[in-house]
């Protein structure tokens, strides 16, 4: 009978003494076949790594599905260097081999596929073990082994140099001893520089290889030791209060300068990670200028999310709260708590800040499951009630605009204003704590504090955030070990960055990678920025793509900036589901791989309000032919990328290769590989 | 106090005001029922969109704007001369009705009303059980699931399942969505929902190159299954791409077949549009059973009834149902459609001091087509007796709701609503 079973390969062990660094020594090692339940790690004993810094492994062997023969070729991937996966040959059983990393604990790190490359492999903080299984298509194969791992202190660079150009999508380190601090695998760069970022040219991912991605994301968590000051020149300009275009409908637009802002922030800003966290925020707090309909509040509202953004949570929440924008998006502008009974306030604000922004609506363990109740049911954060108290702590605000305030930088025409009249007094009693209330504006403080102080507040925010940044579905230990860094610092003026340094330090931060579908804008922006693209600036009215505006694009995809559809903003934090569905993944092949058009093949496109760079692919792909080519374009939109892919490619730019190019990058654009975050 | 037996009593009492004729006329259901469900995105004001002509005075006193002269309610006056009243017994003429009246904007709707071919539902919503019910997450959630108090345990709407249980072949799957998402409400275990938006001609890959690079280039993406990545999110991306690629030429050949050029105007209207779509594909023949539409905007926390907010929004759906049903009516093809509305809950009877209402629990929904039996459902909840938060009681739990329409597609609703729900009868 078949059971419901991936396939597992079990270790013996062979004892071996520890390894000390810069110390290689060799594991000899036969696996046997053995069955583990389907997304277990197995209960063999693997191979002890805890003393290594890298891995590199040579293994041969056979992989089978019960009551088959065993494939035919043995090499050192198994059956998958040999023959294609196919779901019809059952005969021919296929899959292909992949080792993983595993904590003291059994639980799973990192996994990487294919082995027996020869390529160096960094060994995670907390790694204990290396064990190995099959990645088939049925779940039902098996295999036997004879694996050679290297476990080792430091990569042999001179050696490693020479297979580095056999095996691109894989690489080794740089051919030299001076190694990365940790992290060395190429695809793992790239993953966390598109997590933390938006991605980066080869040359670029090379560079921060070599020095280490460790201390790129260490720069990256104190954005105001970069300097940018590149970037002002860069992005396109605010015009002054009155002298912006004001067609709402024309490409033309107010409206489009904030949304091309954006854009070319997240392209050109050397401050990544800064801003990966004002477009979490930015859709944490979902605004649409829809109803707000005021350039000059957004703008303000986008700075001040930007301040904050890597500050404190609290500081954040309260600075948010009382923006103008906020104010008009969620209705409590102007709101009146005078009579709280004849004239009740409105709850809009209230309800969103308990439900969306801080706490969520029902109570959290510190590992991010629910609380229940004896009948299993999940118990509630707060009540209508509290939301009624909380709507009337935060009467009283309201949002000041200049009416005729001449040609000036209009954020300075947005303005908010406390009136003690309008505020409901104090003291209030919300979720069983009371918040005593001076009548002034130190209130909202108070109130969020207040909430914020709740059990469930940082798991809530600590699982959105690993489910922005890392993986859909975080473990409840991911969550757990984060949770303590976010309480830790709820007071810190630089909580936030710290609890990035957590995420990014954490053992299964790696093991995000291959997990994630990216947002629209995420494909727009990494697409550009891979192929060191620029959006042309100052924009002028005749500069499309040749097809469109990437913003036209964006909102062809569904992910007009600044137009999110609702409070909920575009999608579930990684929710795969919502980010790909039949429609929005044709508009990302038809819209967004339109991007493809403004490949640059010689000189800049004056009319293109969006230029990528491939003018020097010669160049920068060491060679003209179409196998440099694909491999030029595979890493920098996909980490290298799959044989298939880059067989495909090779295919069709072997007629020209500066002619096709774009359609190289159409191609790349619309592949699952590209999909993935 | 909500109760089982007091919502039969209603419910029973409804059903016995219509003449016997009137129950006689409506089709039978079958194998082939198609369900087209439009959520009304953020949570509709029952109060109004169904007037309680009959509650008037309590009513409208509730609905003075605070610290003004004005009222929130919809004018007596109004609903006179746009004669939208109507009584539980559709053939009573608006003239003679006093008990209900449709929002003012609502003519065409009331004029279907008066066909026999509208259900009026009224009290319904999720049960006080139901703990957060006046967030929109948990219950435009347990809405789509038919479950209360489940949110983070199961992600399978209440169409999705029965298409689980009754199963489907067919070029496109059985449930769709208009509205570019992938709604709850649709997901089941077998088979992923068709997820389309925009005009459904449109629906196509566009190569961005011409002859025999275009070719090349489709060539290229319709080879790769990138089956060599070991990635979750590769493995999902490319199930979707293929099933993408799979429904392109059928969803083509449906919309060149049918262009819908004969369809009443759409104007810029979302909803108008969404429907004509799946009126398209109703009438080339596509095999798919439930369509998912929505309307937003009805999250009226604030200036209520200024242009494009509630008014509007009824006026807005009541055309858009109505040349629905018109254009398959004209067609041959309104037999076996039925069309339901829902929304995340009601909202707070006292307007807060911008003009607008806040969640509430209990609402009014619509069934419209042939199969319907017309008249309404449920009862109005007594404005005197609200619940401490200022909510009316709900008369009617969803899921009761929600046992006709699994059932009218020919599946067993107790396993998908988990209990025994009666079924209100109005199929």
């Amino acid at each position: 009978m078949k059971r419901g079973l991936r396939a597992f390969i079990a270790a013996a062990f062979v004892a071996s003494p520890a390894i000390a660094h810069a110390a290689p020594a060799t594991f000899a090692t036969t696996y046997v076949s053995s069955a583990v339940p389907r997304g277990q790690t197995g209960f063999d004993a693997g191979v002890d790594v805890s003393q290594g810094r890298y891995v590199r492994l040579t293994a041969s062997g056979t992989i089978a599905l019960p009551g088959y023969s065993a494939c035919r070729a043995t090499t050192a991937e198994g059956c998958a260097a040999v023959s294609s996966p196919s779901r019809s040959a059952p005969d021919a059983a296929t899959g292909s081999l992949i080792a993983a990393f595993v904590s003291r604990s059994g639980m799973l790190l990192t996994a990487w596929s294919p082995v027996g490359l020869a390529a160096y492999v960094a060994v995670p903080p907390d790694a204990a073990r290396m064990v190995l299984r099959i990645n088939g298509t049925t779940g039902y194969e098996f295999g036997a082994f004879r694996v050679v791992a290297d476990v080792v202190g430091s990569a042999d660079g001179a050696a490693d140099s020479a297979v580095r150009d056999a095996t691109y999508y894989r690489r080794g380190f740089p051919g030299t001893r001076t190694l990365p601090s940790q992290l060395p695998t190429r695809s793992d760069v790239q993953y966390a520089m598109r997590r933390f970022g938006f991605g980066d040219t080869p040359a670029n991912v090379t560079a921060v290889s070599n020095s280490g991605v460790a201390a790129w994301i260490a720069q990256q968590l104190s954005p105001e030791t970069i300097d940018d000051s590149a970037l002002n020149t860069y992005v396109e300009p605010i015009p002054l209060y009155g002298t912006g275009p004001s067609t709402k409908d024309g490409y033309d637009n107010y409206d489009a300068i904030l949304q091309r802002r954006i854009v070319q922030r997240e392209i050109a800003s050397k401050r990544q990670l800064l801003e990966k966290m004002t477009l979490h925020w930015l859709e944490h707090f979902a605004v649409s200028q829809d109803k707000v309909n005021s350039a000059a509040a957004m703008i303000r509202y986008e700075e001040t999310v930007r301040t904050d953004a890597l500050g404190n949570f609290k500081q954040l929440v309260s600075d948010v709260s009382v923006e103008p924008a906020m104010l008009l998006w969620l209705d409590n502008n102007n709101n009146d708590g005078s009579n709280v009974v004849q004239n009740p306030p409105n709850e809009n604000f209230a309800r969103e800040l308990m439900q969306l922004y801080v706490l969520g609506t029902t109570q959290l363990n510190p590992d991010g499951s629910a609380v229940v109740d004896v009948a299993g049911n999940a118990l509630q954060t707060y009540t209508d009630t509290d939301v009624k108290q909380v709507a009337q702590a935060l009467t009283g605000f309201q949002r000041t605009a200049s009416p005729n305030p001449g040609k000036v930088d209009p954020r300075t025409v947005e303005g908010v204003k406390f009136y003690p009249a309008r505020h409901a007094k104090g003291p209030f009693t919300i979720m069983g704590q009371t918040v005593t209330d001076t009548g002034d504006p130190t209130i909202v403080g108070k109130v969020i504090a207040s909430i914020a102080s709740n059990p469930a507040t940082a798991p809530f925010e600590v699982k959105e955030l690993l489910q922005r940044f890392v993986t859909e579905t975080p473990s409840p230990g991911y969550v757990a070990r984060i949770v303590p860094v976010w309480n830790a610092n709820a007071d810190d003026p630089k909580q936030l960055a710290k609890v990035m340094a957590a995420i990014a330090a954490d053992p299964e931060f790696y093991a995000g990678k291959g997990t994630m579908i990216k947002e629209p804008i995420e494909f727009a922006v990494d697409a550009i920025r891979g192929l060191n693209g620029a959006q042309a600036t100052p924009f002028t009215p005749a500069m499309q793509t040749p097809y469109r505006s990437v913003n036209t694009v964006l909102g062809a995809m569904q992910q007009q900036q600044w137009y999110p559809p609702s409070v909920f903003s575009f999608y579930r934090p990684g929710e795969k589901e919502s980010l790909l569905t039949n429609s929005l993944l044709l508009s990302r092949w038809s819209d967004g791989a339109s991007l493809s058009n403004a490949t640059r093949m010689t000189t800049l496109c004056p009319t293109c309000d969006v230029n990528l760079d491939l003018t020097s692919l010669t160049a920068l792909a060491g060679g003209s032919d179409a196998q440099s080519a694909a491999g030029y374009v595979l890493d920098a939109l996909v980490d290298g990328g799959t044989p298939q892919l880059r067989g495909l490619l090779q295919n069709y730019l072997a007629n020209n290769v500066h002619a096709l190019t774009p359609g190289a990058v159409w191609i790349v654009l619309t592949s699952p590989e590209y999909e993935v975050n | 106090m909500f109760t089982r037996r007091r919502f039969l009593c209603g419910a029973t009492a409804a059903a016995l005001a219509l003449p016997a004729f009137a129950r006689g006329l409506a089709a039978e259901a079958s194998g082939n029922t198609i369900l087209v469900s439009i959520l009304l995105d953020g949570g509709c004001d029952g109060f109004n969109t169904v007037v309680p002509l009959n509650q008037y005075g309590i009513y409208s006193q509730l609905r003075k704007i605070p610290g003004t002269t004005q009222y929130l309610s919809v004018l007596e006056s109004d609903v006179a001369t746009a004669g939208t009243a109507f009584e539980p017994n559709y053939t009573v003429p608006s003239s003679s009705a006093l008990s209900y009246g449709f929002h003012p904007n609502m003519t065409a709707l009331r004029a279907l009303y008066g066909k026999g071919k509208v259900a009026v539902l009224l009290g319904v919503g999720l049960p006080p059980a139901d703990r957060n019910r006046t967030s929109h997450e948990v219950a435009k959630f347990d809405w789509a699931t038919g479950s209360i108090n489940k949110l983070g345990y199961t992600n399978l709407g209440w169409l999705g399942q029965t298409f689980d249980a009754i199963g489907a072949t067919g070029a496109l799957p059985p449930a769709v969505s208009m509205n570019y998402s992938s709604p709850t409400i649709l997901r089941g275990a077998k088979r992923t929902p068709l997820v389309l938006g925009g005009d459904i001609g449109g629906f196509n890959v566009a190569c961005g190159a011409s002859g025999a690079d275009c070719t090349a280039r489709v060539n290229a993406l319709t080879t790769n299954d990138a089956q060599s990545l070991p990635s979750i999110a590769a493995d999902f991306a490319r199930s979707v791409a293929l099933d993408t690629t799979s429904y392109v030429a059928t969803v083509k050949q449906y919309a060149t077949a049918v262009t819908g050029a004969d369809y009443p105007a759409i104007g810029k209207s979302g909803l108008k549009s969404q429907l004509k779509q799946i009126a398209r594909l109703i009438r080339a023949g596509s095999p798919s059973r439930a369509y998912f539409a929505s309307q937003g905007g009805y999250d009226t926390h604030s200036q209520q009834n200024s242009p494009g907010h509630h008014p509007d929004l009824v006026g807005e759906l009541s055309d858009a149902v109505n040349d629905f049903y018109g254009y398959l009516a004209a067609n041959g093809l309104s037999q076996n459609v039925v069309i339901m509305t829902y929304s995340d809950f009601g909202r707070r009877v006292q307007a807060n001091s911008t003009a607008g209402t806040d969640h509430g629990t209990a609402s009014v929904a619509f069934i419209v087509g042939d199969l319907v039996k017309p008249g309404v459902y449920g009862q109005y909840p007594d404005l005197t007796k609200l619940d401490t938060n200022g909510n009316p009681v709900i008369q009617v739990d969803f899921r009761n709701h929600i046992s006709d329409l699994v059932g009218a597609l020919g599946a067993d609703p107790t396993p998908i609503v988990g209990g025994s729900y009666p079924k209100l009868g109005y199929i």
